[in-house]
């Protein structure tokens, strides 16, 4: 299939080429590096509503930092390398994917316009959201289905993906209710780095999340620019300040589950599968072409380091829990 | 000077239950023969040949014969093969070698999909490994299993054709090797192979229930002397 959209921007960066974004610039350094550097700028709408703040570059960079090595100790791969000064970092070169990972525990900002919802409502699971990256479609809402399909990215990429990003939902959650916030929705990015690793880029700051004073829903985000409801550096300061002092010990992994759906490979004939189609038969189904029968596996975790547990996992998978010679598997994560 | 007797270790995981008849039959053949259950693993180390016998090991759980790779047997099983000293593996014994890699293929369901209890004429094939010795010889053998068919893809076959590691074969009582005498599905009517060194032998038939009087036949014998032979070395 002819690739339909002319209007996704291109997401490889030259080694020496700048890329200016609404809030950061990056700049490839060499083959597997980048500079980050954290602006001063608010937008908001698009980029209809714009504004500067003197050190909001300076405080995102803190409590992202503070966040990515707080998900780097739960094993959550990321692309932070070091920091450099007080308004740059050096992280791995990643080609973004040109996806938007959106999870929600609250309605708020689009999807209540969206939906025509209440504000507030609390979702009793949290909701999981894709949208394209695209500045000329506006960042439109986009199914896996579609990204997928169109080749944004493959199922196993989205997969793990989307099983990042509801870890990471469980964390910050954990994290933001322990200094007194409910975790609204926050939006991420993930990139493949050079080695094929998919790791969480871009950052974690009040820009892409939202937060409200626990039981209110008085924002310490971004939306106190957007709808010019006070002090947005200060909101960020306050931020900043109740992370730099947070027992991060105490928070809890999160329990999770994986499955692994197991088939004979197809040129291997399925003695069971082959009953089962005559027996279909006599049941009326004239036209059954084929019939196999797999085994589904499911694994069921208290918690650990999730890198860690999906390295042993893969050796497992390969080593003991299939027989690459005769089976295939599909993995699945909840 | 009396020699020593040959030692034979018969391996026995929960689910195993062939252990007793493989034990009897080399004793009778005057091999020193000792149980290693799974906890003693490092028991192989003073073993010159290893036996591997038949049954469900934990109870056929995921694949017949995966879960012995998470036990601490497989590593000693590795290093005594890597010593050069031989292993026969019968039937789950054969299961449990093709999971550890240390033979090559697999073992499936049988295309008939039913338990099969027969004996069954084979020929052995064998031109190296510690069989070479019966080439041609055709042996009457019991089986009894339901994933003894063996597969393997195109490039494997081709492979273990050309390296000569296909040992045993499902015939008729004339040797010859056709789709009849084919009693569970096996690629190329393969009823055993050995590893590339021709150490290491699996098979489907049991020769430890073909070796006494009161047998059907007795040609299960001749496979377990050949291997107390090659221990013996």
């Amino acid at each position: 299939m002819q690739k339909p959209f002319l209007v996704i921007p291109t997401q490889v960066l030259e080694i020496n080429q700048k890329y200016e974004g609404k809030a950061k610039i990056v700049e490839r350094i060499s083959e597997d590096l980048v500079r980050i550097t954290y602006k001063d700028d608010l937008t908001a709408f698009d980029g209809v509503k714009k504004d500067q703040k003197q050190g909001k570059g300076m405080i995102n960079l803190k409590i992202s930092n503070l966040i990515y090595d707080f998900l780097k100790n739960k094993g959550i791969p990321t692309h932070f390398v070091k920091q450099e000064n007080e308004k740059q970092i050096i992280a791995k070169y990643v080609k973004i994917l040109p996806i938007e990972f959106v999870v929600r525990n609250i309605a708020a900002g689009s999807f209540v316009r969206r939906y025509g919802i209440e504000k507030g409502l609390k979702f009793d699971q949290p909701i999981f959201e894709l949208f394209l990256k695209s500045d000329e479609l506006h960042d439109p809402l986009i199914t896996p289905d579609v990204a997928i399909k169109l080749g944004l990215i493959d199922k196993e990429t989205f997969e793990k993906t989307r099983f990042y990003t509801l870890v990471i939902n469980h964390y910050l959650k954990e994290l933001f209710g322990r200094i007194g916030f409910d975790l609204v929705d926050f939006k991420l990015e993930f990139g493949i780095d050079n080695q094929g690793n998919i790791l969480l880029a871009d950052e974690i700051t009040p820009d892409s999340i939202r937060l409200w004073l626990k039981g209110t829903q008085e924002s310490f985000d971004k939306d106190v620019f957007r709808e010019d409801k006070g002090d947005v550096l200060a909101a960020y300061k306050e931020v900043l300040r109740r992370l730099e002092n947070i027992e991060i010990e105490k928070i809890k992994d999160p329990d999770f589950k994986i499955t692994l759906n197991v088939r004979l490979k197809s040129g291997i004939v399925d003695a069971q599968g082959a009953v089962v189609k005559r027996a279909l038969k006599r049941l009326g189904l004239d036209t059954i072409k084929d019939a196999r029968i797999g085994k589904i596996i499911d694994l069921e975790f208290n918690g650990g380091n999730i890198n860690d547990v999906l390295e042993k996992l893969d050796h497992a998978i390969e080593e003991f829990l299939i027989n690459p010679l005769i089976e295939n598997y599909e993995i699945n994560f909840y | 000077m009396v020699k020593a007797m040959v030692k034979i270790g018969v391996l026995r995981y929960p689910g195993t239950n062939n252990e007793i008849e493989t034990i009897k039959a080399l004793r009778s053949m005057n091999a020193e023969a000792i149980l290693i259950p799974h906890f003693e693993a490092e028991k192989i180390y003073e073993m010159d040949g290893i036996y591997i016998a038949g049954g469900f090991s934990y109870g056929d759980y995921l694949r017949p014969g995966a879960v012995v790779k998470t036990t601490e047997t497989a590593d000693k099983l590795k290093e005594h093969v890597s010593a050069g000293k031989p292993v026969l593996g019968v039937c789950n014994g054969f299961q449990i070698l093709v999971e550890l890699n240390l033979l090559p293929g697999a073992l499936v369901k049988n295309t008939s999909t039913r338990f099969i209890s027969k004996w069954v004429n084979t020929k052995i094939v064998a031109k190296k490994g510690f069989l070479s010795n019966l080439f041609s010889e055709i042996l009457y053998l019991p089986i009894a299993h339901y994933s003894g068919r063996f597969y393997i893809d195109d490039e494997g076959l081709n492979r273990i054709i050309t390296n000569k590691q296909v040992v045993l074969q499902y015939s008729n009582n004339k040797g010859e090797i056709s789709s009849e005498s084919n009693p569970n599905g096996s690629i190329s009517n393969i009823a055993g192979v050995t590893n590339e060194k021709g150490n290491v032998v699996g098979m489907m038939p049991h020769p430890e229930r073909s070796y006494q009087s009161f047998h059907r036949s007795n040609h299960g014998g001749k496979i377990i002397q050949a291997f107390l032979e090659e221990a013996k070395c």
